[in-house]
Order: C-alpha cells, then sequence, then structure tokens
C-alpha cells in the first residue's frame, strides 16, 4: 500500500510558526479531509506537496502526487488543446466526454464558467494517472451533486484525496477528519467520531453538519440512539 | 437588462441579492457605497502607506477599532497588501468601509472562507450596523448563510428579478442549491409529515419531539 508521509513537518513565515512536529500518513485508499480555522496552514501544506520551500522535516511521497490549488485556467487554449485529447486513449476520451458532458471540445478554457474550468482542471490531473491528490479550498464553486459526482469518479479513478476546507459539510463525503489547529493536530479519526466532539469543535468555531447537529440534538431529547447522516435513515429511525 | 442598486437599497435594512451574476471588483470605494468583495489587492504597498493615500485625516487609533470590529490582527498594518491571503483582503475591504463611514455597504460572498463562529459573529455586526444607520445589499448564494439575518431578497433570473421574502419560495431553489435545512423540511413534508416551514434548528427540534411523542401517545 503506498502512502504519504509527513514528518515531523514544521514551518516559519515571517518569524511567526505557522506549525511545527506536523506529522500524519495519508493511506492509498483512504480519503482525507482536513479543516482547520483560517492561517493554520491548510494552504500550505498543499503547496508542500509540490514545492519545497523551505519547511522544515520531511514529506515522503511514494507514488505520483498532484495538487489543485485554484479553481481557475489562465490559459486561452481549447479544451481540446489543454487536455492534449488527440494524444488520449479512447478510455480517457469517454472519460473526458462523459465528465464534462459536451460534444464539443472547442471552448476556450478561461472563457468557461468558474465550475467549468475546474472540472477541466480535475481531469488534467486524473489523465496524469496520480496515485494521491491533494485539493485546496476550491471546491465551492461546485453544488453538493457536482461534489459527490467529483469524488465519485476519483474513486473510481483509484485516486486517494487529500481535501482541505472549510466547509463542514464536506466533511461528510471523507471517512477520515483531522482538526488542525495550535500549530497542528488537535484531532483526527473517523469522521463521525470527531464530529461528535461537539464542544471542543465549536470551541475552536465549528459549526456542525446540519445532519450531525440534528442527530445530536435529537439524541439529547432522547429520540434517537445514534448519528444519521441523511433523511431517510433518520425519517425511519424517528418513525421506526 | 440594466440593474442599479440604488433601486435595491433599503434604509437601514439588509438586502440579499441571490443569483446575482455582476461584479464589484473595479468599482471604487467612497463615502456613499463601499464594495466589501472577495477580491485580493495586487498593489505593492504597505498597508499603512494604502490607508495614508485613501484617507487624508488617517488615524491609526480608528483603524484599530476598525480592525477589532471586524476580527483583524492590528499587525496588518505592516503587512504588504499584495501578501495578504483571501479572508484578510476581506475584513481589510470592511475596514476600508468603516473608516470611509460609507451610507451603503455592499458584500458579495463575504461569508466564504470563514468558519461558523466567525460567521455568525459577521451576521450580529452586519445586523448592528443596521442599526447605526448603514443599508447593506448582500450578494450570496449561500442562502443558509443569511438565515435570520435577511428578510428581503431579490432573486435573479436570466432577464428579471422578483422581490422574495421566503425562504421557502420555491423560486430561490430552481437556480440555487437549497440549504439543508429547507431540504430536510421539504423532505418531511413530502412524507405528510406536517411540519411548518422553519429557519431555525431549535424550532426544528422542538417540532420533530411533539410529532414524535404525539405519534406514541395516539
Amino acid at each position: 500500500m503506498k502512502k504519504v508521509v509527513f514528518q515531523e513537518v514544521g514551518f516559519v513565515a515571517k518569524n511567526q510558526v505557522i506549525f511545527d512536529h506536523f506529522s500524519f500518513s495519508l493511506y492509498e485508499g483512504t480519503n482525507v479531509c482536513l479543516v482547520g480555522n483560517v492561517g493554520v496552514g491548510k494552504t500550505t501544506l498543499i503547496k508542500m506537496i509540490g514545492e519545497n520551500f523551505g519547511y522544515q522535516g520531511d514529506i515522503l511521497k511514494e507514488g505520483v502526487c498532484r495538487t489543485i490549488l485554484t479553481n481557475t485556467i489562465s490559459s486561452h487554449v481549447s479544451i481540446f488543446e489543454y487536455l492534449h485529447y488527440s494524444s488520449l486513449s479512447k478510455v480517457e476520451h469517454q472519460l473526458i466526454l462523459n465528465y464534462l458532458n459536451l460534444k464539443n471540445l472547442s471552448y476556450v478554457v478561461d472563457e468557461l464558467s468558474v465550475p467549468f474550468q475546474l472540472k477541466v482542471m480535475v481531469l488534467e490531473k486524473i489523465l496524469s494517472k496520480p496515485k494521491f491528490l491533494f485539493i485546496d479550498d476550491v471546491l465551492d464553486v461546485f453544488s453538493r451533486e457536482e461534489k459527490r459526482e467529483l469524488f465519485d469518479l476519483l474513486k473510481t479513478q483509484e485516486i486517494t484525496v487529500f481535501y482541505v476546507t472549510s466547509n463542514i459539510e464536506d466533511t461528510l463525503f471523507f471517512p477520515y477528519l483531522v482538526v488542525m489547529g495550535n500549530h497542528g493536530i488537535l484531532m483526527e479519526g473517523s469522521t463521525l467520531s470527531i464530529l461528535q466532539e461537539e464542544k471542543i469543535l465549536k470551541r475552536l468555531g465549528f459549526s456542525l453538519p446540519f445532519f450531525v447537529d440534528l442527530s445530536l440534538g435529537l439524541k439529547s431529547y432522547g429520540l434517537i440512539d445514534q448519528i444519521y447522516v441523511n433523511e431517510k435513515e433518520l425519517m425511519s429511525a424517528l418513525w421506526k | 437588462m440594466e440593474i442599479k442598486l440604488k433601486d435595491f437599497i433599503k434604509p437601514q435594512e439588509i438586502v440579499a441579492l441571490v443569483n446575482f451574476s455582476g461584479s464589484f471588483h473595479k468599482f471604487k470605494n467612497n463615502s456613499k457605497i463601499a464594495y466589501i468583495t472577495d477580491s485580493l489587492y495586487f498593489q505593492n504597498m504597505l498597508v499603512e502607506n494604502y490607508f495614508k493615500k485613501l484617507i487624508s485625516n488617517f488615524s491609526i487609533s480608528k483603524f484599530q477599532d476598525a480592525c477589532k470590529m471586524v476580527l483583524l490582527d492590528i499587525r496588518i498594518l505592516k503587512a504588504n497588501l499584495k501578501n495578504l491571503s483571501r479572508t484578510e483582503a476581506k475584513r481589510l475591504r470592511f475596514v476600508e468601509a468603516l473608516l470611509l463611514n460609507s451610507e451603503t455597504l455592499v458584500f458579495a460572498s463575504f461569508e466564504k472562507g470563514f468558519y461558523g463562529k466567525d460567521q455568525a459573529y459577521y451576521q450580529k455586526l452586519l445586523l448592528k450596523l443596521t442599526k447605526y444607520g448603514k443599508n447593506i445589499l448582500y450578494v450570496t448564494n449561500d442562502i443558509a448563510f443569511l438565515f435570520g439575518m435577511v428578510k428581503k431578497f431579490v432573486l435573479f433570473t436570466d432577464n428579471s428579478y422578483e422581490w422574495i421574502t421566503s425562504y421557502y419560495h420555491p423560486k430561490i431553489y430552481q437556480s440555487l442549491e437549497m440549504p439543508k435545512l429547507v431540504s430536510y423540511v421539504k423532505y418531511l413534508q413530502s412524507q405528510n409529515i406536517p411540519i411548518e416551514n422553519y429557519i431555525e434548528m431549535k424550532e426544528i427540534l422542538k417540532a420533530l419531539y411533539r410529532l414524535v411523542e404525539s405519534r406514541k401517545s395516539l
């Protein structure tokens, strides 16, 4: 099983410690979501995957890693050219056409809507066949369905995702959650178990995903005894 | 369709513009109107010098007060504009609006990038500003952020706009994503559960408790 390992990674900017002794292993096949307040160094962590700009510690990468740090493309060429379509296999052609749901790839990428530009960028990353994809907080231009579609696509391509977000609802797409703060990792574990640490999360300034919040409220009313993350399961638990 | 922002300004109120595709990035702030957008500053200049140029009688203590109000660290004064993060830039534009004492404040997706606690703080701050006489236009597609803060929306469609006063108006969700709270209430209603169009979690909790308990007692 391949992995990416952050070993005692530290970063100081303008004489200020952003984080130190950050240690974490991302294993192939387990998608991870990371949340943390503004300024804790989430974007810096993602940037570290792409380049070494003077951080301490080591990042060991087994397998190809790619990053997405923005949701727009500044290149004024067609989708066809941007993705080097003519040099790709039939399977890859199908992948592109299905995901973009387009018949014509002559649209110029920097003139596309932002969500479309992001889709093209995702395809570009997928075509480089990475094992790991590190995504910064740039998916807010996608609807929930578009996010689900993206994560499903990455799963079928066997790409492991490390996603940094400020949108607490997005954490529910991931089985494993890391909470960052105070120069390092504050909590990590299965997403649902971490999200039940309501007091700690609220003290850190996080709200809870709607269904987790609702389930915890209903638990305190004695109506249910566990967390449900969708309406159908919650409905049958309430009216069993 | 020609749109004039002044048509949507209500004195001392917050009006939300939803599904609005206009951009304010090129507009300059002044004492009448200020635009708090999410665009970065590109000037290679210290924040302090920028403000001294912008405001003739610039006062550090007023700057400090404004920073405190928008949760911005005063040390930003010595930072370079072009190195600011997106959330710092947004907060700094908010400071600009306060120091210019602009009558109308136009916010564009200000809430993005902030966590629950900060978002709740800004909701309260905006409401407070209306009590101090400010008119606010808030442009966003995040309806959940508007809960409890906004009572009037202007919904934009291809070639027209419409004033709306209910978070449950079906037209809003033809073009925008429904907040989880609204979609859950709508789901319950579709299952013939008699629940009202609530916009607060505690109201939903109480209603569900009443409904489940009353069914048990039948």
